[in-house]
């Protein structure tokens, strides 16, 4: 409290004066009574003192004590120095796909935003106002602005995702705003519970949603016939649904399924006449909050095709192990003069090298001339014969490459007669060692990747050995990319599209919810590609030759996301740096004037009731 | 005010139809007006009584005789004259603070006085100052006498504090059955007046008692932290003297205990045979003396 009129303290003195009139003031007035007989008499009907009487005799003087006291504060003119009422704030919205679930036909997240809206019209214009999304990547929607009217224009423009939050990122973006003005209160608006939020406000504003979700689709086979089971769960109410399943576009047999509370059961169809499938589809009929995770999807077994061209005067070990994968499909070039530089995914020269390195797909090179081995970035030094039974060794490390190629291979058993000296390979990693020299090296350039066996199968024992099939099936598997790594991803996740060598472009087509779609194409590779929304996605490959290929993955909501129940145990309360900013609050004076006028009233109507019970 | 003046001839006018009962077994003086219980020479026929030995032949009934031819003679009223003594206390507290309690004291001792001499009875006043039962004018007996006695009271002083038990002891001449004893005070005092009184009653008198109180004693109007001096006690030390804080509940304590101590003197009356009174000084005498005197039969 701070007083505008110190001087009207001076008024404390009347105290003084009060406690000189109570001292000299006769405390009993003299009245002269025909007896006191009956006075005395009197006192015997009186009612029996009651304990802290005195203070009732004290309380009269108290009390006007109190009344000089606040006239004189009055006098002196009081007010507080407050922080504004509203203050800086700094608005963290939830923008997951959980925010999505609807109820009476608006959504969390848009009741969010009008909660936020309300805050932003109670802050402004008086203090800054920031807006943070927490969406699968933090961002700063509006940064300290102090105008209502944009902020509402921006928060009429602001989307929710289909990811989880990254409430991490969100809190600390909001650390930077609490740098520049430490006392800024920081809003999470969110629709989850959380266990220990500190500093930060939280605003729940679930209201009895409930979600039906549909948590996987598998397939398994039984007798060859293919058995699908779908997991759903129930988060929030009790439910019984139907479920549909949808193999290769054809519905099927319809399921109702009935779900506890916060429970999860499982569907399974065991009688169909379904042998091989493409593509399979569950989907759940219930009306719930959060329609974005009633249906699942999963795949057939089709494997991809990769194109290998397979140089070298006549047909080794190596092109069996090769021609024997069902998904190779390999074109033997005896003369290497016709070998095409471009269009395969792996291009295998065994003894022989081209003149020009081939622009796309990898590269195998076993037992390499000395001749154009600088146009793969090494040299041969010449033939090294070595003692019959040494066998060779990992080079040991670390690497990616190392560890794909000579998963479970024992390269102690691989013994070789002769092989070829590399003296210059610094691009390449070094695999497998004979003696000190490398005889089995690895490089990646450019996307490009390039694997060097420096001897002959025929000077080794490697194609007898069970590790054969083993090194070169890592081989494969090191070199030959899939266009899509699995066919399931979660939204936001980062989808890499593997381009096949004779690619044209590349185009993806989604198909969401509702009947909406939409595509991209790309003509650069490879695709790094992240789906926003929950649906199938095909990708179509369109070659050179006119050919395309196509593949589906299914994009899903994070499951936690369509957990509705799961809470926030940890918040990463933001604080400010030490050292930051001195605080921006708002102040504002607020004389106390009404509130003592009050006091004052009060203790006079007080003294005056003790006046009045002193004399009754 | 002086007390002739209050007694005016209207006044005196309505005192001269009524009279003081005195108990028929007192026995006074002759030449009175009260009728006893024995029997006279007055007109006022009263019992027969079989002839004996010695009766007055001049009193028999040959009417009787003639039916029962046995003598009978007429007995009659017998009227005597009675002695009303009253006490006033002359105290302080029945002036001050209040004057109207002494006034309305001596105006009730000069009407019972007045109803005493003009029923032919004789009247002596006592004044009790201290321990003694002053006379004011010794025995009055007609009215001119009376007149003369009680302009006494014009001058009469209330002061100091009076002891009712010692002085009615002490004094020489309390009387004996011969009529009525009237004592007027505020009984508000220490002393042990119902000693007094159980004297008188021992002496044969009638006894009446007038508590004569001031507005202020009944209802008093005053609050706060008082110093109530006893306006008896002359030392501002005296233990009389009381610091109290009167709140409307000793207020309400101190009605309580004037109730009880006025119903204490009714009880002690009653108990006793004597009559009680208790007024206050604000209320006409002639309340008093023709309704709740009359309806109690002390005055007829």
């Amino acid at each position: 409290m701070n007083l505008a009129l110190p001087l009207g303290l001076l008024g404390l003195l009347s105290i003084a004066a009060l406690i000189l009139i109570y001292i000299f003031k006769p405390k009993y007035q003299d009245k002269k009574v025909s007896s006191t007989y009956v006075w005395k008499l009197s006192l015997q009907y009186r009612k029996r003192k009651v304990p802290l009487q005195w203070l009732q005799g004290s309380l009269l003087f108290l009390v006007q004590v109190l009344i000089l006291s606040a006239i004189a504060l009055a006098m002196a003119q009081p007010f507080f120095v407050t922080a504004s009422s509203g203050g800086e704030k700094i608005a963290v919205l939830d923008a997951s796909a959980s925010m999505l679930a609807e109820k009476d036909g608006k959504s969390i997240f848009e009741r969010a935003k009008d909660e936020i809206g309300r805050l932003a019209e109670e802050t402004m214009p008086e203090d800054k106002f920031t807006v943070i999304l927490a969406s699968n990547e933090a961002s700063v929607a509006i940064r300290r602005s102090d105008s209502l009217s944009y902020v509402k224009q921006k928060l009429f423009e602001t989307e929710c995702g289909f990811a989880e939050p990254d409430l991490d990122g969100a809190m600390e973006l909001a650390e930077g705003v609490l740098n520049e003005n430490p006392s800024a209160e920081v809003y999470l608006f969110t629709d989850r519970e959380v266990t220990d939020s500190g500093s930060v406000h939280v605003v729940n504003l679930s209201d009895g949603e409930w979600n039906a979700s549909v948590l996987g689709l598998t397939v398994r086979r039984n007798n060859n016939r293919c058995v699908f089971t779908a997991r759903i769960a129930s988060y929030g109410a009790e439910a019984e649904m139907a479920v549909k399943l949808f193999v290769d576009g054809k519905e099927q047999l319809s399921r109702v399924a009935v779900c506890g509370k916060d429970a999860e059961t499982e569907v399974v169809w065991d009688s169909l006449d379904i042998f091989s499938f493409e593509q399979a589809r569950v989907l759940l009929v219930a009306e719930d909050s959060f329609p974005y995770d009633n249906e699942g999807y999963c795949f057939g077994e089709s494997a991809e095709q990769f194109r290998v061209q397979y140089v070298s005067s006549d047909q080794s070990f190596l092109y069996s192990a090769l021609s024997t994968t069902g998904n190779c499909d390999v074109t033997l070039v005896t003369d290497v003069s016709k070998a095409e530089s471009e269009g395969y995914d792996l291009y295998v020269y065994y003894g022989v090298l081209p003149t020009a390195a081939p622009q796309d797909g990898s590269i195998w090179i076993f037992d390499p001339p000395k001749e154009l081995s600088p146009v793969f970035g090494f040299e041969i030094g010449g033939k090294v014969g070595t003692a019959k039974d040494t066998p060779l060794k990992g080079e040991g490390g670390n690497s990616e490459a190392y560890r794909s190629i000579t998963e479970g291979v024992s390269p102690s058993r691989i013994t070789v007669s002769e092989y070829s000296r590399i003296d210059r390979f610094s691009e390449y990693e070094m695999i497998l060692m004979c003696g000190t020299d490398p005889v089995l090296l690895a490089r990646e350039s450019n996307g490009q990747k390039t694997v060097i066996c420096a001897f002959d199968l025929h000077m080794s024992n490697l194609s007898v050995l069970p590790d054969f099939p083993l090194l070169v099936y890592n081989l494969r598997t090191y070199c030959l990319k899939k266009t899509l790594e699995k066919t399931q991803y979660l939204v936001s996740e980062n989808v890499e599209i593997n381009a096949k060598p004779n690619a044209d472009s590349i185009a993806v087509e989604a198909n969401l919810l509702d009947g909406w779609t939409a595509s991209w194409e790309f003509g650069t590779f490879p695709v790094s590609f992240t789906p926003a929304q929950p649906g199938l996605y095909t990708v179509t490959q369109k070659f050179r030759t006119g050919a395309q290929s196509v593949h589906l993955f299914y994009a899903a909501t994070p499951h936690s996301e369509s957990d509705f129940t799961e809470r926030i145990d940890y918040l990463n309360v933001p604080v400010a740096m030490p050292g930051a900013a001195e605080s921006v609050q708002r102040t504002e004076r607020q004389d106390l004037y009404v509130y003592f006028a009050a006091a004052i009233l009060f203790l006079i109507c007080v003294e005056w009731g003790l006046q009045y019970h002193e004399q009754v | 005010m002086a007390v002739t003046k209050i007694i005016d001839d209207n006044f005196l006018s309505r005192l001269e139809a009524a009279a003081l009962y005195v108990r028929a077994e007192m026995q006074g003086y002759f030449g009175g007006n009260h009728k006893t219980n024995s029997h006279g020479s007055t007109v006022e026929f009263s019992d027969y009584q079989e002839y004996a030995l010695g009766d007055d032949i001049r009193r028999i009934d040959w009417n009787l005789f003639s039916r029962f031819e046995k003598y009978f003679i007429k007995l009659f009223v017998d009227e005597r004259q009675m002695h009303i003594r009253i006490f006033l206390d002359c105290s302080s507290s029945m002036q001050k603070p209040d004057p109207g309690k002494a006034l309305y004291a001596m105006r009730l001792t000069a009407a019972l006085g007045f109803l005493a001499v003009q029923n032919m009875d004789r009247t002596s006043i006592r004044l009790i100052k201290g321990n003694v039962a002053e006379d004011l004018c010794g025995t009055i007996t007609g009215k001119n006498a009376f007149y003369r006695g009680i302009g006494k009271l014009d001058t009469l002083a209330f002061a100091g504090s009076s002891d009712l038990e010692k002085s009615i002891l002490g004094c020489p001449s309390a009387g004996t059955n011969n009529g009525l004893t009237v004592i007027i005070s505020d009984f508000m005092t220490e002393s042990n007046w119902k000693k007094a009184v159980d004297y008188l009653l021992y002496q044969k008198r009638q006894v009446m008692l007038v508590q004569v109180l001031s507005p202020e004693d009944v209802d008093p109007l005053f609050n706060g932290r008082m110093r109530l001096v006893d306006i008896e006690a002359e030392d501002p030390l005296d233990e009389r003297n009381l610091k109290l804080r009167v709140t409307r509940s000793h207020l309400a304590a101190y009605r309580e205990a004037l109730n009880d101590f006025i119903g204490d003197i009714k009880r002690f009356c009653s108990s006793r045979g004597a009559d009680f009174f208790s007024v206050v000084s604000n209320e006409p005498i002639e309340k008093l003396l023709f309704d709740r005197m009359f309806k109690t039969g002390t005055v007829k």
